[in-house]
């Protein structure tokens, strides 16, 4: 069954998934649903968001409602149909 | 209160441009931009950087009208030479921050490069304007 995910991401990046910010697909995860963004639309988002190790980008945060994905399962995180998912960046640069 | 917040900010411009950079390239494994250390520094330099821009904006305001009356044509010219370049060097970070580094954060590693020496080439301009403020701010006192 398809999941409704409501997407909260920085324009930058929305940009790259055409400003999309309600989604609907078919996986169980974070890691799932990044993979389904990164095959639909393109735009190396896998590359974007994972390093090497399959692992978020150290000093990237991404929510799942109110939540930090650090304090869940990480990537792995599990996502209910509904869920909001935000991705957060640090404030950096001088 | 002036002479503080200049240094961290050209300090840290200098660190990050001349040698924190050609360390990482010269470390980092070849065609692999050295992510987490260029974000985490961008992350801490931060709020040391705007605390300073914060800080030499008003105590510069503050130290024309503090100073001793002097509104001689070359005292004028000093402190719109001073005036310009602060205004180029605030503009070049800001751009860096709202701009540049949203892109960076989120870049793949090729796109990753690119910013980064565009980011470096302001940094560089940041940095000579900084010496001619500093130089200015000198001829001012």
């Amino acid at each position: 069954m398809k999941k409704r995910i409501f997407l909260k991401f920085p324009p930058q990046f929305s940009k790259l998934i055409n400003n999309q910010s309600i989604v609907e697909f078919a996986g169980d995860n974070l890691l799932e649903l990044i993979n389904y963004l990164d095959c639909t639309y393109g735009n190396n988002i896998r590359e974007r968001l994972l390093n090497d190790e399959n692992r978020l980008r150290l000093y990237l945060n991404i929510f799942i409602g109110e939540n930090n994905i650090n304090s869940l399962e990480g990537i792995n995180s599990l996502i209910s149909d509904g869920d909001k998912i935000s991705l957060i960046l640090p404030r950096a640069g001088g | 209160m002036h002479i503080i917040p200049s240094i961290i900010w050209i300090g840290s411009v200098y660190m990050g441009t001349f040698i924190d950079w050609p360390v990482c390239k010269d470390i980092n494994e070849k065609g692999r931009f050295p992510y987490n250390f260029i974000v985490g520094q961008g992350k801490k330099v931060y709020y040391s950087v705007y605390l300073g821009i914060i800080l030499l904006w008003c105590s510069g305001i503050a130290l024309i009208f503090l100073s001793p009356t002097d509104w001689s044509v070359r005292r004028i010219v000093l402190i719109i030479i001073k005036t310009i370049c602060l205004s180029l060097m605030t503009g070049f970070t800001l751009y860096g921050t709202l701009v540049t580094w949203p892109k960076l954060q989120l870049s793949t590693n090729d796109e990753a490069y690119k910013y980064y020496r565009q980011y470096m080439r302001r940094a560089t301009g940041t940095f000579v304007l900084g010496i001619i403020a500093t130089i200015t701010g000198i001829i001012l006192r």
